[in-house]
């Protein structure tokens, strides 16, 4: 009777384990968060996109940090998975408009409390990477501008190479805000959307 | 809360409520008697019959008693009225202070004098100047007129047009605590204990500002039974409950109770506590607009958006057509569709339309509230999908609450978009259950995964999620459409397609596992 209770237990630790510990790979993450899954960087195509990156254009410029960060999990630790976060400097017209990178300083367990998050791989036939060459893997990323209170509908990061240097290619595509008549209008997001292109900084 | 209920005046339950309600449950009790004593043939069975004649006999003679008494002591004066009727609109002084209220509104209402819903730009509301109710009582005289709820869970507010002291007319604005389901719910006798609250907007010629402090006032109550004017007051006969509240002196930043039926109150305002000698007396009431408090969703929502093709009726084509031209550009551009709440003298409402666009390639504000009743915007190719996403949901959401309840069947978005090859569709979405809408909208709004995140933070994750689910579809209508249905299609909305360049033809998109694509389109004319 004990061996019996004993092999029941294992079996249902076993199973337990395993429910809680279901590694999916981020490319086949279809948005439907299983829950106990870890969506994990599996192929490390996350790796690349790591750097310290600046645009530059006279006395405007738009500085963009990336990280990696491993596990990340919202509040309810329902599943995990691993993202690319960022943050961000931008002066115009040398004036400093927003610098939200000092949060990087901080080690946030849910990654969506970074500016930027996300990691979603995108490729040629996913269509909205019309400039993506057939095995190029871009990212579709979501941008949120707290400070000003806008997100992305699209920030798409592609990794380029711009006069021999490694870079990255972004497009900011803001999201239409919803407004309640007869109140101020909501504030613009700190960087005008559009393509940027980004020198990767040794 | 601090409630400020003195005593209650005078309560006279209506027996008529009471016998019915009665005969009503005892029907089946006394049902239930005769069978078992038929079945047992007891000797009790011709008592009963007797006894219960009698019983039926005292409700009749009761009912007709009550009646009559309540007819002769109630001596307040409660019927309907009009903003229209000739008796008001040769009331100098009422017209003085109509006046000022509608010097608040917006031009185009000033501009049609038939215009029974009145939209008050400013305090944000509508209200129904055709379905006021009178009411007076010892000299004291006010014209109460609904404030329409835009959603179903919302306070009862009403606009009150008060006699004061000089025989002039205040105005004020008061919200009971209480919803229109609430007065079907509750007895009349638990909704009197719920708070009645105050706002002046002017008084003894004084105007206050709006968002002026509520003010609350010591009152006493009377429930009483009034005729209904043998159908002046609500269109029926006989008799209904309601009851009066009178103030002995009010504040400011206090929080009281009461609330219902008709009441009478102090009405200054000036932050400290005042007595009756100082201003007029409130004689009020909670007054529904009971034919616009439900909201009435289109049952063709494919016809009426054909209807807003029509020049007469909208004439969305010129901005269709323009959003068409923007496809190709790195932001996004919008149209904002306004409706008047009143018809011309053609019978035709106004429509406006603002184009919108951002100038620096940052984000375009689409509004709600007002007289939006919806919003067209573009999805630019290659960036995003070509399929409307649950942001634009979220925003139909948001819209149609702020919309009045005569006006959430006209609540649609128009999304035009361009897909990986090039085929251009213009898609509608318009509700076809409010409840199951908004609920559904909300589970996901409100999903534990999101706790604690910021609305745009939630839009963000949410957003990133389906572009998952969309990112194997190599941006290609069918399959976008396909996905888009599983996920909404039991949302409580029709999503429709425009079917020609005119968008006087749509189709509704249905999910159909006997069709290639999974997904069928359903001609307007079969709707």
């Amino acid at each position: 009777m004990k061996n019996i209770l004993k092999l029941l237990a294992l079996f249902a630790l076993t199973t337990s384990c395993k429910a809680q510990n279901q590694i999916i790979d981020i490319q086949n993450d279809n948005g439907d968060e299983i829950t106990g899954a870890y969506y994990k960087d599996i192929q490390n195509i996350l790796d690349p996109f790591i750097g310290t990156y600046i645009y530059t254009d006279g006395t405007t410029s738009l500085k963009i940090v990336l990280q990696k960060k491993l596990m990340s999990s919202h509040s309810n630790l329902r599943y995990y998975e691993d993202l690319i976060v960022g943050e961000y400097q931008y002066i115009k017209d040398g004036v400093e408009i927003a610098n939200t990178l000092n949060r990087l300083n901080i080690n946030k367990p849910d990654g969506s409390n970074y500016s930027i998050c996300g990691n979603n791989i995108i490729t040629k036939t996913s269509g909205i990477c019309p400039d993506c060459t057939p095995n190029e893997k871009a990212l579709f990323l979501g941008f949120v501008d707290d400070l000003t209170d806008n997100l992305t509908d699209s920030f798409i990061v592609r990794r380029v190479v711009e006069d021999g240097q490694p870079a990255i290619k972004i497009m900011i595509l803001w999201a239409i805000s919803g407004h309640l008549k007869g109140t101020p209008s909501s504030q613009k997001p700190n960087i005008p959307g559009g393509y940027y292109i980004l020198i990767k900084q040794p | 809360m601090i409630s400020l209920v003195l005593y209650r005046e005078k309560l006279v339950i209506s027996l008529v409520h009471i016998s019915k309600t009665f005969s009503s449950l005892g029907k089946t009790i006394f049902i239930n008697f005769i069978n078992q004593l038929i079945m047992k043939k007891t000797k009790f069975y011709q008592l009963f019959i007797s006894l219960l004649c009698l019983f039926l006999m005292g409700i009749t003679f009761s009912s007709c008693e009550v009646e009559k008494d309540f007819a002769i002591d109630n001596k307040i004066i409660v019927k309907k009225c009009s903003m229209k009727d000739i008796k008001l609109s040769s009331d100098m002084k009422l017209n003085h202070a109509v006046n000022y209220l509608k010097s608040l509104q917006t031009k185009s209402l000033l501009e049609n004098p038939n215009a029974r819903f009145s939209y008050d730009e400013e305090l944000g509301i509508y209200y129904d100047d055709e379905k006021g109710v009178y009411m007076s009582k010892d000299g004291k005289e006010s014209y109460t007129f609904p404030v329409i709820q835009t959603e179903d869970t919302e306070k009862i507010k009403n606009i009150v047009f008060n006699k004061n002291s000089n025989n002039e007319y205040d105005i004020y604005i008061t919200k009971y605590d209480f919803t229109k389901e609430d007065m079907a719910n509750y007895t009349k006798e638990a909704l009197a204990q719920r708070e009645i609250k105050y706002q002046a907007l002017l008084k003894n010629g004084v105007k206050y500002t709006i968002e002026a402090q509520w003010i609350l006032c010591f009152y006493t109550e009377a429930l009483i039974a009034i005729p209904i004017d043998n159908g002046e007051l609500t269109g029926n006969f006989g008799y209904e409950l309601t009851w009066v509240t009178i103030s002995s002196a009010c504040f400011s930043s206090v929080d009281t109770g009461n609330s219902g039926g008709a009441s009478i109150g102090n009405g200054n305002n000036n932050g400290n506590e005042t007595n009756n000698s100082q201003g007029g007396t409130i004689i009020t009431g909670a007054v529904v607009d009971n034919d616009a408090i439900l909201p009435q969703l289109s049952e063709h929502p494919c016809k009426d958006m054909a209807d807003l093709s029509k020049p007469n009726s909208g004439d969305i084509k010129p901005e269709i057509d323009w959003l068409k031209t923007k496809l190709d550009e790195t932001k996004e551009f919008g149209v904002e569709v306004e409706k008047s709440p009143n018809p011309n003298s053609d019978g035709n409402y106004n429509y406006t339309k603002t184009e919108k666009e951002s100038n620096e390639n940052d984000h375009v504000e689409l509004s709600f509230g007002g007289y939006v009743i919806g919003a067209a915007h573009s999805h630019p190719a290659n960036l995003t999908y070509a399929i409307p996403s649950y942001g634009d949901l979220k925003w139909l959401e948001i819209c149609i609450s702020h919309v009045p309840s005569f006006r959430k069947q006209d609540v649609f978005t128009i999304i035009i978009c361009k897909d990986a090859e090039g085929v251009v569709s213009t898609y509608a979405i318009k509700i076809t259950n409010l409840l199951s809408f908004t609920t559904k909208i909300n589970a996901i709004w409100n999903n534990s995964d999101y706790a604690g995140f910021s609305e745009k933070q939630k839009l963000d994750e949410i957003h990133k999620k389906q572009v998952k689910k969309y990112k194997n579809t190599n941006n290609q209508t069918n399959l976008l459409e396909k996905i888009f249905l599983e996920e909404f299609a039991g949302f409580g909305i029709d999503i429709l397609k425009a079917t020609n360049n005119n968008f006087d033809n749509w189709e509704t998109l249905k999910l159909d596992s006997s069709q290639t694509s999974g997904v069928k389109s359903v001609p307007c004319s079969n709707n």
